[in-house]
């Protein structure tokens, strides 16, 4: 006779923790969406098993931005943003493009869910970003958690915050 | 005894179309998505009853584009190089050509969703987070995902894939 085990979520997690932990690492999920000079938005969803990783598909997928004076260096345990050290990669990059104004508004995402894991590969994939409902779907079918993270964590007020509405009397 | 009536959808947009022609007309949608100079992404969701409604609320309410209204020239309207027959294009071309905007869309004839008691109006919101400005103009508009969608050739091309499998 076969038994069911339930297991926590908290018990999954830890147990993926431990896989990492013994170099069976998980893939995991990052959105940056750039604004260019141009007035051009795109979204870039980005699966990657580390940090390196991370910086490797970056600079695949923005060639261009490795060329340009000042792209995060690592130096030693932090990563040399415009002005100040960071802990992190993705945060001294933000910094960057934001900074030198290579992005004009720039949305970075981590902890993203990715939506059929196993049959991802480290990667990415770049969409335009200016029609909202493709865009929405994009990010639906690559992340699971993606709703939840662009609604919450200051997103949802700050949306509400710069909304507007200008009513004027009907006249026929 | 009471007799249910069905009716056809092009039926009843008739049936609209003609009380329109007799002065009663229905709220409508129009939607505007910009990148300004600043490469900031705002939306424009505008309710009114006609075309002539939505230029006197932008008139009136639109602070950013007063330097850039078009004239009215007869029937037409001066954009920056050309005449337009509506006043919508000529306004956002005046806008693009003063590097006011770095990239607009347009969508018109939208399906205002419970239009009774609605009002006419310009609903500004962020469109740089997907998630909320497409939750937002699904509560406003009937038809607009199906409109935006119809834009998926572009977006397929404009989009690309890529795969490293080297990297590890």
């Amino acid at each position: 006779m076969k038994h069911i085990k339930e297991y926590e979520d908290r018990d999954v997690r830890d147990l993926m923790g431990d896989l990492e932990t013994i170099g069976h690492e998980q893939l995991k999920g990052y959105y940056i969406q750039t604004t260019s000079e141009e007035g051009y938005t795109m979204g870039h969803a980005i699966f990657a098993h580390n940090e390196g990783e991370l910086i490797d598909v970056i600079k695949q997928m923005f060639p261009s931005y490795s060329r340009f004076k000042g792209f995060p260096e690592r130096i030693g345990e932090a990563y040399k943003g415009p002005n100040t050290l960071y802990n992190n990669f993705l945060d001294a990059f933000q910094s960057w493009i934001s900074h030198n104004k290579i992005s004009l508004t720039t949305i970075v995402l981590k902890d993203l869910t990715i939506r059929n894991v196993s049959q991802v590969e480290q990667g990415g994939i770049m969409f335009p970003a200016y029609n909202p409902f493709l865009a929405a779907k994009t990010l639906n079918k690559c992340f699971t958690n993606i709703e939840e993270k662009m609604t919450t964590g200051g997103f949802g007020e700050e949306f509400e915050e710069e909304t507007e509405a200008m009513t004027v009397p009907h006249k026929k | 005894m009471k007799h249910i009536k069905e009716y056809e959808d092009k039926d009843v947009r008739d049936l609209m179309g003609d009380l329109e022609t007799i002065g009663h007309e229905q709220l409508k949608g129009w939607y505007i998505g910009m990148i300004n100079e600043d490469g900031y992404f705002s939306i424009y969701a505008i309710l009114a009853y006609n075309e002539g409604q939505v230029e006197q609320m932008i008139r009136k309410e639109w602070g950013g584009a007063y330097r850039h209204l078009p004239e009215k020239i007869g029937n037409a309207y001066k954009g920056r190089n050309n005449l337009f027959n509506n006043f919508l294009d000529a306004l956002m071309s005046n806008l693009m050509g003063a590097d006011e905007l770095k990239f607009y869309q347009i969508h018109k004839d939208l399906i205002v969703k419970n239009p009774t008691g609605k009002k006419p109006m310009i609903l500004n919101f962020p469109g740089y987070n997907p998630i909320l400005a497409a939750e937002k103009l699904e509560e406003l508009f009937g038809n607009i995902k199906q409109k935006m969608s119809e834009e998926r050739d572009d977006f397929e091309e404009e989009s690309s894939e890529t795969t490293f499998p080297d990297l590890k």
